[in-house]
C-alpha cells in the first residue's frame, strides 16, 4: 500500500508539472498578444519570412500546426545551438533551405515569443479584390481621352465651317450672276476662275515657299542635323546582359557609389565588376538566364562585353572624382533620371557648349575646403557681391580639359 | 513685287535650305523615349581621329581590329593591318586592357589583413590600427567594444554607411530596407545582434551567410569607419 501511495504521489507531481509547463507554453489568442508578435515579427523576422511565401526562410502560415510549441521556443531561441545538438527537423530544414541557418535571438524572452506564435496563428491572407480599386490609377486614362474628344470635336467644327463658307460663296456667286445689273468690273470680279499655273508662279507665293523652304532647312538641317554630328545625345546601346538601373537604383535603391566604386576614387565612375554582382546574386535571382550569363563569365573569366554609353571625345579630359567627390555634384545633373531608365542612355549632349555653360552657371562650394582659401579672397577683393563660379577660378580656360 | 534677280536668290536660298535637311538623320533621336528604349545609332563623328583614344584605354576598348582602317583602292593602306582605332591589348588574356593585380602584391600603403575567414574568435577581439581613430575603441571584458567617433568621422563613416549598407540593412540598421521588403534576409543589427568592432569589420571584409565580401568595394580604412558606425547603431537599437 504504501509504495502505492508514493507511486500515486509521484504520478500526480508529475502531472501537476505537465498541466503546469504546458500552460506556460500556451498560445495566447488576445487581440493584444497578436498585435504584440504582428510588431515583433516585423522587427525581427520579416527580413528572411514571410507569412505566405518562401523567402529565405520557408512561409511563417500555419507553422504552429506544423511544429509542436516547445521545439518552436527552442529554435527561435537559438536554431544554432538546436542545429548543432543534431536535432532531427532542424537539421532537415537547414538541409531543405540551401544551408542558410537562422540566426540566435537570446533576448527574445519566452513570453514575446508565444505572442509571435499568436501572431502567426491567427495570421491570414489579405483579400487582394480590395486592394485593386485604386482610383489614382484609373482617372489618369480618363484625363487623356477628355483632351481627345475635345479636339477632335473642335476639329470636326473647323471641317464644318469650311464647308460651310465653301457653300455660301459659291450661293452668292450664283446669286450675283443672276442678278444681270452688274457692271463690267464687277461682272469680271464676280466671274473670275482661279488659275492654278498662274498662282504658283506669283511672286509672293514663291516667295513664302521659299522662306518656309530656308527656315525647314534652318531647323532641321542646321539644329537637328549639322549641330547634332559627333553628339551621340539619346544614344541607348543594346547590351550583353538586360541590366536595368530601373530595378537596381530605382526600386531596389541601391546607392550609384555601391557599383561604381570609382566615382569618388578616380577618373572613370568604373563598369563594376562581375564579384559586385556576385555580392547580392550569389543567393538572389540564381534561375534567371540574364544572372547566369555573369556567372558563365565568371566561370570563364572571359569578361563581360558591355557598351560604353557616354563616348566623350579623347580630345576632352573629364574626371569623376573631381566633379562628384569635390564639387557635390548628383550623378542625375549629367546623367538624367537613371533610376528611371530599363537600358541606359545618354541624357546630357556632351558637347563642349554644354560644359562651359554649367562651368559659367555653378557656384563653387568653398565652404570647409582650404584649396579655395586664396581664391576665395582674390575673388571678393574684385568687390563683386556675385558667387565665384567655376569659371571665375579658371573653369573655362582652354587647358584644363585640352591637353 | 520680286525683281527677276530676287527670284534668283530666293530659289537659291530654298535650294540651300533643302538641301541643310539633308543633314537631319530622322533615326537620331535625342528626345524622351519610351521604356526600354534602345538606339543604337552613335550619329555621324566629325574628326574620329580625335574621338577615340589611340592609348590602350579599359573604358573605352575597341575590339574591332577593322576600325578606322584606311582603304586605298580596295586594298589595306596600313602595314599594321589593324585598324587605327584597334586598341586592345593582344598580348592580354582575351585582348583585356585591363588586368588584376599580380598575385601576393601588397596595395601601397596597405597592410594585408591577414586573419582566416574562419577565425572569428581572432577577429572578434581585433581592433583598428592605433591612431585611426581620434579615440581608440576599447575591448570590454564580456567581449563587446565601445567606439567613440568625432563629428567629423561620425558624418564620414555615416555617408560611406548610406553608400554601401544602407539599401539592405536600412538607413537606422534595424532591418527596414525596400529590398528586405522583397525579403533578401537581411538582418537588423539589434537588439538581438549586438557584435563587436572585429567581428564587423570581419563580416564585411569577407561576407557572411548571404551576405558576399565588400573587400574590393572598400579600403580597410572605410572598412573601419563603417564598422565604427554600425556599432553606434547598435548603441541606438539597444
Amino acid at each position: 500500500m504504501k509504495s502505492i501511495g508514493r507511486f500515486s504521489y509521484a504520478l500526480f507531481f508529475a502531472l501537476f508539472l505537465g498541466v503546469f509547463s504546458a500552460s506556460a507554453q500556451e498560445i495566447p489568442s488576445d487581440e493584444a498578444a497578436i498585435k504584440a508578435g504582428e510588431a515583433l515579427f516585423k522587427a525581427n523576422c520579416k527580413a528572411c519570412h514571410a507569412m505566405d511565401k518562401k523567402l529565405v526562410g520557408p512561409a511563417l502560415a500555419g507553422v504552429t500546426e506544423r511544429r509542436e510549441t516547445a521545439w518552436l521556443l527552442k529554435w527561435i531561441n537559438n536554431a544554432p545551438a538546436l542545429y548543432e545538438s543534431g536535432d532531427e527537423i532542424a537539421v532537415q530544414l537547414v538541409n531543405d533551405h540551401g544551408g542558410n541557418l537562422m540566426s540566435a535571438f537570446p533576448t527574445l524572452k519566452e513570453e514575446q515569443i508565444l505572442t509571435f506564435l499568436a501572431y502567426a496563428k491567427a495570421w491570414k491572407p489579405i483579400d487582394e479584390g480590395s486592394t485593386n480599386n485604386d482610383p489614382k490609377v484609373a482617372a489618369q486614362p480618363q484625363d487623356n481621352s477628355l483632351l481627345v474628344i475635345v479636339l477632335s470635336i473642335t476639329l470636326v467644327i473647323l471641317v464644318l465651317m469650311i464647308i460651310v463658307l465653301v457653300l455660301l460663296s459659291a450661293t452668292l456667286t450664283k446669286q450675283l450672276k443672276n442678278r444681270g445689273d452688274l457692271d463690267e468690273a464687277e461682272e469680271e470680279y464676280v466671274s473670275q476662275r482661279h488659275n492654278v499655273i498662274k498662282a504658283l508662279t506669283h511672286p509672293g507665293f514663291i516667295g513664302l515657299v521659299s522662306v518656309i523652304a530656308v527656315l525647314v532647312g534652318l531647323v532641321l538641317g542646321i539644329e537637328k542635323g549639322l549641330y547634332r554630328i559627333g553628339v551621340q545625345q539619346g544614344y541607348a546601346p543594346n547590351q550583353p546582359i538586360a541590366f536595368s538601373h530601373k530595378i537596381h537604383a530605382g526600386e531596389n535603391k541601391v546607392d550609384c557609389n555601391y557599383c561604381h566604386t570609382g566615382v569618388r576614387k578616380s577618373k572613370h565612375a568604373n563598369i563594376p565588376s562581375p564579384n559586385i554582382c556576385m555580392n547580392c546574386h550569389n543567393q538572389i535571382k540564381t534561375e534567371s538566364k540574364e544572372i547566369q550569363k555573369i556567372y558563365k563569365a565568371i566561370e570563364t573569366g572571359e569578361p563581360i562585353k558591355w557598351v560604353r554609353v557616354h563616348n566623350l571625345p579623347d580630345l576632352a579630359y573629364f574626371n569623376h572624382s573631381q566633379h562628384v567627390k569635390v564639387g557635390g555634384i548628383e550623378c542625375q545633373t549629367c546623367h538624367g533620371p537613371i533610376e528611371e531608365m530599363e537600358v541606359v542612355r545618354q541624357y546630357s549632349e556632351l558637347t563642349m557648349g554644354w560644359c562651359i555653360d554649367c562651368h559659367r552657371k555653378t557656384a563653387v562650394n568653398a565652404e570647409g575646403n582650404d584649396y579655395y582659401e586664396n581664391l576665395l579672397k582674390v575673388h571678393n577683393e574684385r568687390g563683386t557681391k556675385e558667387a565665384m563660379t567655376v569659371e571665375d577660378i579658371g573653369g573655362t580656360e582652354c587647358s584644363k580639359c585640352h591637353y | 513685287m520680286f525683281a527677276k534677280n530676287k527670284y534668283k536668290t530666293l530659289l537659291g536660298a530654298a535650294l540651300i535650305g533643302l538641301l541643310l535637311t539633308s543633314c537631319y538623320d530622322p533615326t537620331q533621336k535625342a528626345e524622351e523615349p519610351t521604356e526600354g528604349w534602345v538606339n543604337n545609332n552613335t550619329n555621324i563623328e566629325y574628326a574620329p581621329q580625335m574621338y577615340h583614344s589611340e592609348a590602350y584605354d579599359p573604358m573605352s576598348q575597341i575590339l574591332d581590329t577593322t576600325a578606322g582602317l584606311l582603304y586605298f583602292k580596295g586594298e589595306i593602306h596600313d602595314t599594321t593591318g589593324v585598324g587605327e582605332f584597334y586598341n586592345s591589348n593582344r598580348y592580354n588574356p582575351n585582348r583585356m586592357n585591363m588586368r588584376v593585380p599580380a598575385a601576393n602584391t601588397i596595395k601601397r600603403g596597405n597592410m594585408p589583413y591577414s586573419i582566416e575567414k574562419e577565425d572569428w574568435a581572432t577577429a572578434q577581439k581585433n581592433l583598428p590600427p592605433q591612431g585611426f581613430f581620434a579615440s581608440m575603441p576599447v575591448l570590454n571584458e564580456d567581449g563587446s567594444s565601445t567606439t567613440t567617433l568625432t563629428k567629423e568621422e561620425l558624418k564620414e563613416a555615416k555617408a560611406l554607411y548610406l553608400r554601401f549598407c544602407a539599401h539592405c540593412h536600412g538607413e537606422k540598421g534595424n532591418g527596414e530596407s525596400a529590398l528586405n521588403e522583397k525579403g533578401i534576409g537581411a538582418p537588423a543589427y539589434g537588439p538581438h545582434a549586438y557584435k563587436p568592432i572585429g567581428h564587423l569589420f570581419h563580416v564585411i571584409t569577407y561576407g557572411k551567410g548571404r551576405m558576399g565580401a565588400h573587400a574590393s568595394q572598400l579600403s580597410q580604412e572605410e572598412r573601419w569607419k563603417i564598422a565604427a558606425y554600425v556599432q553606434q547603431l547598435q548603441e541606438k537599437l539597444k
